[in-house]
């Protein structure tokens, strides 16, 4: 049947909506395989039709299938590009090597390239009212309190703050900190708020 | 959600892929592979076969129409007189996981133009099983005979009333690792606890 | 939305309080307040209330439908009524919660206010839940939604809202007859329109 493994494909994307998964190079191989084999077998009997008029059809028929197998192929890589795009705002634009390896290449660039372009976006923010840019992947619920209590869960190592102070973050230490420098590293999950 | 004919929607992808019983009413050259049941090259006038709906659609849209298509069982008399007494009884997980979507691309075929009626009676009947399983302890029992849409929606009301009974219950709401980064935290940890 | 970017909403009403400190005016972006004068009532925003509260450096003064015998009427008088009836304020939970949250020993009989609250509450939100049945089953076109605050409202969302939509394109797509083909030409029409 037609378009068959590219809908496995698609399932795949729709199983796991919250993790991107390894791009599926083997299986987009052989798709556009399957496309270029039904485009020559195309070629062969359009250029038959003469002499068979109802060859006709089955070209066209053909030709369904070969839109059919582009559209999935799109809609793959587009549902992809969006969750590349979430990986930017929750990740931020460095990704760690396990996710950074599950994207093609033609992905991370254009990731590296979206990265590229939220943040020149977001210094060019404000700046008519004397702001240097606002970084918008920050205060996504509004504050409560200027100082929240931290604990850290990885040892990320060390961190300097605006007022220049350098403090350490090691597994399991305590820290209580600013909200504003420390919830994008709540977010990637390198520090969990204590109520 | 739903996005009838978006070129790039994967559900409506997947709403298009399902098969639907369908006659040829002329013969279709080197297309026999297309009816399991057979071994010739070329699919024979009369040919009962059932095929995805894309390529139902583009065979039909021919003129003159390859095909006529006839409706899947859910929508046929027996389980309208059905649906239309007690829509709740059904099981559309079972039964027809697409059964709107599917339904709005069918109900064309149906000559008595009955499908769109059932259709509408049928959603309007089951929205209080989205209620009550969007606010059930018992989720999994309460999703069993919803379609794929309901659950979305079930899914949806019910993390709406999450989120409002956890800001009725609690002061302030700590912040909290970004989504996607939790999903690929607990799925490397599921991988290494596999090895 | 989420019901914390609500309460930031809700957080801009006015409360009166009582301040045991003596302060000039500050300036805010939602406005001026001040000059703060130890013992004397005046108006600052709920947050600001709530935040000098926590400190223990004011009182706050019970807003007016904060009061039992008030809220006794408005039980009744949503019991009462088929239809949803008007709040004494807009925002009534968020000020409810933190108010009682943070100042429950500034308001007269907080427990038994806070009880009723939630009694009020409950009665609207299954009062909506049966309505949003009933409208469905009726086939109404559209819902009525006076006097529900916007907390309330939230609460169907994305549900309601959704529902009513797809029931609209049912009965639109059931009725119009397909484009001939669905894997192309709708690309450039609908491709920018979905999102994550």
């Amino acid at each position: 049947m037609f378009g068959e493994k590219v809908i496995e494909l698609l399932k795949e994307a729709e199983r796991n909506r919250d993790t991107i998964d390894q791009y599926n190079d083997e299986k987009v191989r052989q798709i556009i395989e399957e496309m270029h084999v039904l485009f020559k077998m195309n070629m062969a009997d359009a250029n038959a039709t003469t002499e068979n008029k109802s060859l006709w059809t089955t070209v066209q028929v053909r030709h369904s299938a070969l839109e059919r197998n582009k559209r999935c192929l799109l809609a793959y890589l587009y549902s992809r590009m969006n969750k590349i795009k979430t990986l930017r705002w929750e990740f931020g634009s460095v990704l760690p090597p396990d996710v950074r390896e599950l994207l093609s290449d033609s992905e991370y660039e254009w990731f590296s390239k979206y990265s590229t372009n939220l943040a020149s976006y977001m210094r060019s923010l404000g700046q008519d009212i004397g702001y240097s840019g606002i970084d918008l992947t920050e205060n996504l619920r509004p504050p409560k309190s200027l100082y929240i209590e931290v604990l850290c869960l990885t040892d990320y190592g060390k961190l300097e703050l605006e007022d220049g102070d350098v403090i350490l973050l090691k597994k399991n230490s305590r820290h209580f900190l600013p909200t504003s420098e420390c919830q994008t590293l709540i977010r990637q999950g390198i520090l969990k708020q204590i109520m | 959600m739903g996005n009838q004919s978006n070129y790039l929607s994967i559900s409506d992808i997947l709403v298009t892929n399902e098969k639907v019983p369908c006659k040829f009413l002329h013969d279709l050259p080197k297309m026999g592979f297309l009816d399991p049941a057979s071994t010739e090259d070329d699919l024979k006038t009369g040919t009962n076969v059932e095929i995805p709906l894309w390529l139902a659609e583009s065979l039909y849209s021919r003129r003159p129409p390859l095909v006529s298509v006839d409706l899947p069982k859910i929508y046929k008399e027996a389980y309208r007189e059905i649906l239309n007494a007690d829509a709740c009884t059904v099981d559309l997980h079972k039964l027809g996981q697409h059964f709107y979507e599917l339904g709005c691309y069918i109900a064309k075929h149906d000559i008595k133009g009955e499908v769109g009626n059932t259709l509408v009676n049928t959603f309007r009947q089951r929205f209080r099983m989205i209620l009550s399983a969007s606010a059930s302890t018992d989720s999994i029992s309460a999703l069993q005979p919803l379609s794929d849409t309901e659950r979305e929606r079930t899914a949806g009301a019910a993390s709406t009333e999450k989120a409002l009974s956890t800001w009725l219950k609690r002061g302030d709401c700590p912040l909290s690792t970004a989504n996607m980064v939790a999903s690929h935290r607990k799925r490397k940890r599921a991988e290494m606890e596999m090895l | 939305m989420d019901p914390y970017e609500i309460e930031f909403i809700g957080e801009n009403r006015i409360v009166s309080i009582i301040p045991n400190f003596s302060h000039d005016k500050i300036f805010l972006i939602c406005g001026e307040f001040g000059p703060f004068r130890a013992g004397l009532p005046m108006n600052v925003p709920l947050w600001l209330g709530v935040m000098l509260k926590q400190k223990q450096k004011c009182r706050i003064v019970p807003p007016d439908w904060m009061d039992i015998e008030v809220l006794e009427n408005i039980k009744e008088e949503e019991k009462r009524s088929r239809f949803f009836t008007k709040m004494p304020n807009e925002h009534y939970m968020v000020e409810a919660k933190l108010i009682l949250g943070a100042a429950a020993e500034d308001i007269p009989r907080a427990s038994e206010i806070k009880t009723i609250i939630k009694d009020i509450w409950d009665i609207r939100m299954s009062k909506l839940r049966t309505s949003m049945d009933a409208l469905m089953k009726s086939g109404g076109n559209y819902g009525r939604l006076d006097h529900l605050t916007m907390m309330e409202i939230n609460s169907v969302k994305p549900l309601l809202p959704e529902a009513m939509d797809e029931l609209h394109r049912i009965k639109m797509m059931a009725r119009k007859t397909m484009p001939a083909s669905l894997n192309n030409s709708t690309f450039s029409q609908t491709g920018g329109s979905q999102n994550i």
